[in-house]
């Protein structure tokens, strides 16, 4: 009995103005997306390939390797083409340098303010904020609209259960929402290979994912429509229910909960972690000066009012003991300086790692965000991003480090070697470097198994809210007042 | 033995949850080939009467039998045996009057129909050619009522209820459905019909149930009807003139 | 008549479920969005004050004015919170140097990129996305909804014109807007105060001008919504219509416009000038090099030369740091000039959509618009010069290059140096722009959003002028 029901769905949506409305719009976007996402990616990925290729050109030319500036890009990654995530927002490379750390520097959006206006539009935005009205757009008035046409009646006239009614309901307004989401993204696939983007294998891999989760999405907001239009009699206010709902949830609370994570778990800046720890050192220093300072008082008490003669050898007797000894004091000392920032930091990350959590799960009350979170991990453009360069970075760095000093290092600019009235400066060797020496430095992996490892948690989650949606919205209607 | 009623409620009444008391111990039977109208004023409880039927609303207490069968027992059983016209006809505003009918034939255990048969229900209800394939949302009331008409009909279920199926209908077409109801009281259908329209009660129902706030106050056969003033009765009924 | 009609409206909207709804959602965003705002502008100042003292006390243990590493820092400001605009996008440090380029970096989102996530909640974005939505949910019914109840033929069977009625419609739904906007609003402001916020009374009327604008941007909404609903005569239609043009003016048209004039004006990337820098640089520096060859190759090594060496690479920094800056002007006033031509279309398509137009008009208000990091950048490198100088006074050569002589074995504690006197560095003071200088560079865009309620106002009039009421 259900398929009549489906069939009827069917062809009562795609006759109507509001099918062919939501189809085109949402076809147009998700197409438009895709080839937005793909010129972006490729923008990115020759200037990656430039870049590069600048830096081995000006290095080759130096004739020292301190003088060589070598930096580390990030690899642009063909799943941006989907989700963009932070990948704007942090840094496109680092400077790897003897004397400073790594640091990411140079984000898209701060190099050209132009593009954080309005940011980009890539598919995991459409789907989010578009996919997901339509889905309401089909389903508001699913119950309530066939009440106010008085069909409803007519139909529970005959030998129907509400079950039936209800299935096949869904799964004709469900696979009239399927159909331009289908289309939309074989044009988009069809876009990425037209325009040659290279996917391997495990990208494809996760961009079916990505597919499959951006179904459980609206599936998820598609349910929740006729669930509340289960709940109502007037589908005006289904609607605005509905709206308020998608606001809420697509809008409001992945914004919110970041927010509210921050302030309920605030983490100190860096700068403050770093005034902290100077300010221990300071204190640190003073104890270590204070206790030399009596140390000294007490060696020279043996040898107080003696002979400028008898306390130099008392000097020299001592003096490789108390060497010893003081270098232990400052090792100490340093040390502890060391255990105590080490410390800050591991504190900062974590606390770092807690906020991130909260905030997240946090944020996961909305499918919207539920989704997000699945479409950064798959393509690897979440939070995780900045931290796995950073550390394949660092990596890279001590690499290079020792790379440079094999290569009899010191510290980098002019050498001057003086030598018996004449100078000479020893840094202009003739000889140019040869680049293909230095190591290269190697992307993070994440490979698939990680991606989908990492989004499995909220794939679940969003096959939940589907479940709870589904039971909702079916409960209701056994509930529901035909009249 | 007398032949069993097709539509028959035994003591109905229902009591919103508001605590309107909208039916009180109503009882009559609709047998096969009688038409019989509920007559009465707006608010009388006819269209809670016809919910209960359809099992839209559970009565607060008595029995309303399709075909013998309890409908608040098996819904799905009983349902088999009716056919229905709502009070508000909207429909499918994309579909056609066609693509309707053929919905809610099929959802009615009509799965075979051909277009021939759609047509033929359509100019049965008196419904213009040229609007067979055009959809739904350019429809007069009138034009959707016997698009509601035909989906009635075309069940061809023993039991029919309608609720005010001539209202927004022209002199033309509610003649002409007289004529189709006449015809389906031929082939022995027991239809239940609400109607304010004291005229055509008189001319077409076997039997006229007068109501008033929820109370059944008479039931004329048109035997007791034909000598009388039927539009007096009502009004006498209603006041309260004549005691029930 | 126009006041009967416009207490009509007022009345049926605010005893409406969809106003209680709006009413609510909105005043809940709003007051969040202060709240949330302040919190991150105190949080930010705490930030930007720990990273100042930090700068300061490290620099303190210095001895020599030569290995000072001065950073400077972008002050938050109290409006940049309600309208974040470009501002967490665009670096807050910069590491001073006497001479070379500067640049920012450390922007908000980039050091937590948590936050760029699902980006901030700010005033701006719930009047340019929620109050949009919210005023189509006014306006999307207006006519043809009167027209389904049948309340239109009877009003229209009195002595009522039509612009009369049209008027009390966009005038009922103007004011039922404002109330849950600026009733939160001002609650806000009282929490700006209450929290002790320091803002100015320039400030004050920036804010002020923002809400204004805000006013216009939904009344351009509301009267596209109308126009829509006296062109269509179904209601569930017309609001169709009207989403459809919110998403495309809410989410589509900016975005796109950005994207689709960095293909029309291209842009060499900011990686191939900066390669192009540096190649220049690694150029003069073999120069340099050779020079300085040449330099010790002659030279004689006694009492004087450490000076004679220090007046020497002074003097070649000079022509040097010349070269490099005009050769840097240049360069980045090629591209500036190639970027701002490509902002201009960009932001010219952007105007399609009153969205966008109402969010360079605020963000010009509130100083966070694109040209953010150019100013900022303008007041760093001004800054610079005075710190140049300064630290050319307290001799530090240009070149970052410093021969001293010492002989080794001889610290005594008198020669111990003393630490730098930090408090002599100049300051670096941000001037923030007053109200004339923000409201000019925001007035094309005001205007424009008056026209457009002009004009979309004068369609929906037309429209409803031929429209059947039957
Ligand atoms: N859902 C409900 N809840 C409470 N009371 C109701 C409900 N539906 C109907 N009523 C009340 O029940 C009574 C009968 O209503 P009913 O709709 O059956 O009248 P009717 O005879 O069909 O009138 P009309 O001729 O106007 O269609 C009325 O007093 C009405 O107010
Ligand atoms: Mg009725």
């Amino acid at each position: 009995m259900w398929r009549i029901f489906l069939e009827k769905e069917l062809k009562d949506s795609l006759q109507s103005a509001r099918f062919v409305v939501t189809s085109l719009v949402s076809i147009a976007l998700i197409a438009l997306s895709f080839y937005l996402g793909i010129a972006h990616y490729q923008a990115r990925l020759s200037q990656y390939e430039q870049s590069q290729q600048m830096m081995l050109e000006t290095a080759s030319q130096q004739t020292n390797w301190m003088a060589a500036s070598v930096f580390a890009f990030r690899k642009p990654d063909p799943m941006e083409v989907f989700v963009n995530g932070i990948n704007s927002d942090i840094g496109r490379y680092s400077e790897i340098n003897q004397m400073r750390g790594i640091k990411l520097v140079r984000s898209e959006f701060g190099d050209d303010p132009m593009l954080a206006v309005f940011q980009f539009l890539d598919l995991s935005f459409v789907v989010q904020i578009v996919l997901s009205l339509m889905a309401i757009l089909f389903t508001y008035n699913a119950i309530n609209g066939e009440k106010e046409g008085g069909t409803l009646k007519l139909i529970f006239a005959n030998q129907i259960s509400k079950a039936e009614f209800i299935l096949g309901k869904l799964l004709g307004n469900w696979v009239a929402l399927l159909v331009p989401f289908i289309i939309s993204f074989l044009i988009g696939a069809m876009l990425i290979i037209a325009m040659g983007v290279e996917m391997s294998a495990a990208h494809w891999g996760r961009f079916a994912i990505f597919a499959f989760s951006a179904v459980l999405y609206f599936t998820c907001f598609m349910l929740i429509g006729v669930f509340v239009s289960a709940l109502t009699k007037r589908s005006s206010l289904s609607f605005l229910i509905l709206l308020v709902c998608w606001i809420v949830s697509v809008l409001i609370i992945p914004k919110a909960a970041t927010m509210l994570a921050g302030q309920a778990m605030p983490v100190p800046s860096a700068d403050e972690i770093e005034s902290r720890i100077a300010s221990f050192s300071t204190q640190a220093r003073t104890e270590f000066f204070a206790s030399m300072n009596k140390l000294f008082a007490e060696r020279f008490r043996p040898v107080e009012g003696q002979s400028q003669e008898q306390r130099d050898q008392f000097v020299r007797e001592n003096q490789e003991r108390w060497q010893q000894e003081e270098k232990e004091i400052r090792e100490t000392m340093d040390k502890k300086i060391a255990e105590y920032s080490a410390r800050q930091y591991e504190d900062l990350y974590n606390q770092k790692n807690s906020q991130e959590l909260l905030a997240l799960s946090l944020s996961k009350f909305s499918p919207a965000s539920a989704f997000q979170l699945v479409a950064m991990k798959l393509g690897g453009t979440d939070t995780g991003l900045k931290r796995r360069y950073e550390d394949a970075m660092k990596d890279y760095r001590k690499q290079y480090t020792n790379f440079l000093s094999d290569k009899g290092g010191g510290h980098g600019g002019i050498r001057l070697s003086v030598s018996n009235g004449r100078g000479t400066v020893s840094a202009a060797e003739p000889k140019k470097i040869n680049i293909a020496e230095m190591p290269k430095f190697s992307d993070p992996v994440y490979g698939a198994g990680e991606a989908i490892n990492a989004s499995l948690f909220d794939v679940g989650l969003l096959a939940l809210f589907n479940i709870l949606a589904f039971v909702g919205a079916f409960v209701a209607f056994l509930h529901y007042d035909l009249r | 033995m007398e032949q069993h009623a097709t539509i028959s409620a035994e003591g109905l009444t229902k009591i919103y949850e508001d605590g309107v008391c909208a039916l009180d111990h109503v009882s009559f039977a609709v047998k096969p080939g009688e038409i019989f109208c509920l007559l009465g004023g707006n608010g009388a409880g006819k269209t809670t009467a016809i919910n209960i039927f359809l099992g839209f609303i559970p009565p607060s207490q008595g029995v309303a039998k399709i075909h013998n069968v309890d409908i608040h027992r098996d819904p799905l059983e009983a349902k088999k045996y009716v056919s229905y016209l709502s009070d508000v006809v909207m429909l499918y505003p994309n579909f056609t009057a066609r693509q309707n009918l053929d919905f809610f034939a099929r959802l009615g255990g009509k799965h075979a129909l051909t277009r021939d048969d759609y047509y033929t229900a359509l100019r049965r209800v008196g419904l213009q050619e040229k609007a067979f394939e055009q959809k739904l949302k350019g429809f007069s009331k009138g034009m959707r009522q016997k698009v509601g008409l035909a989906i009635a009909i075309i069940k061809e279920s023993p039991a029919i209820i309608l609720d005010e199926p001539t209202s927004g209908l022209d002199p033309k077409a509610a003649n002409e459905f007289q004529t189709t109801l006449l015809g389906l009281r031929a082939q022995g259908k027991a239809i239940l019909m609400s109607t304010h329209d004291i005229f055509r009660a008189k001319e077409i129902a076997d039997t006229v149930g007068i109501m008033n706030e929820g109370k059944m106050l008479a039931i004329k056969s048109r035997k007791e009807l034909e000598h009388e003033d039927l539009e007096q009765l009502y009004l006498n009924y209603i006041h309260g003139k004549v005691a029930a | 008549m126009l006041r009967i009609l416009v207490e009509k409206e007022l009345r049926d909207i605010l005893y409406s479920t969809k106003f209680s709804i709006t009413f609510g959602a909105s005043a809940l965003l709003v007051m969040l969005s202060f709240y949330v705002g302040i919190r991150n502008y105190q949080e930010s100042m705490r930030e930007y004050e720990s990273a100042k003292s930090v700068n300061v006390s490290t620099m303190a243990t210095l001895t020599d004015w030569n290995g000072v590493q001065h950073k400077v820092f972008r002050e938050p400001e109290p409006l940049q919170v309600l309208v974040n605009g470009v501002a967490n996008d665009v670096g807050r440090t910069t590491d001073m140097r006497v001479r070379g380029e500067l640049s920012l970096f450390n922007s908000r989102y980039s050091v937590d990129p948590l936050f760029a996530v699902f980006r901030f909640l700010d005033l701006n974005f719930v009047i340019a996305i929620v109050f949009s939505l919210f005023a189509i949910l006014f306006g999307y019914d207006a006519i043809n909804g009167e027209k389904e109840s049948g309340t239109l033929k009877l009003v229209f069977s009195n002595a009522v014109s039509r612009a009369d009625f049209i008027l009390g419609k966009l005038f009922g739904s103007i004011l039922a807007l404002i109330v849950p906007l600026i009733v939160p609003f001002l609650v806000g402001c009282l929490m700006v105060i209450g929290f002790g916020v320091p803002i100015s009374a320039d400030e004050w009327i920036k804010l002020l001008l923002i809400i204004l604008s805000g006013f216009l941007y939904f009344g351009a909404f509301l009267a596209v919504s109308i126009f829509i609903s006296a062109v269509v005569s179904k209601s569930s239609v017309s609001f169709l219509f009207s989403l459809v043009v919110w998403i495309f003016s809410v989410l589509i048209i900016p975005k796109t416009s950005i994207l689709v004039a960095s293909q029309i004006a291209k842009v060499p990337n900011v990686d191939a000038v900066d390669a192009q820098k540096r190649k220049f640089l690694n150029q003069q520096l073999a120069g340099r090099q050779q020079k300085m060859q040449q330099f010790m190759q002659s030279a004689t090594f006694d009492e004087g030369f450490s000076n004679r060496f220090n007046a020497f690479n002074d003097s070649i920094s000079k022509i040097y740091e010349k070269e490099r800056e005009t050769f840097f002007q240049r360069l980045n006033e090629d591209w500036r000039n190639k970027k701002e031509w490509q902002e201009r279309w960009a932001f010219r398509l952007s105007r399609i959509s009153p969205t966008a137009i109402y969010q360079i008009a605020s963000s010009n208000l509130a100083g966070t618009d694109v040209a953010l990091k150019q100013r900022y950048l303008e007041a760093v490198n001004k800054y610079q010069e005075q710190f140049g100088e300064f630290m050319m006074k307290k001799g530090v050569s240009m070149g970052g290059m410093r021969v001293v002589i010492r002989s080794s074995g001889q610290q005594t504690q008198e020669e111990q140096p003393k630490p730098i006197n930090v408090s002599e560095l100049p300051q670096f003071v941000e001037t923030r722009e007053n109200v004339a200088a923000a409201f000019s560079r925001a007035v094309p865009d005001l205007g424009f959003l008056v026209v457009l309620n002009i004009v979309l106002f004068a369609a929906g009039f037309v429209a409803f002028l031929k429209f059947d009421v039957r």
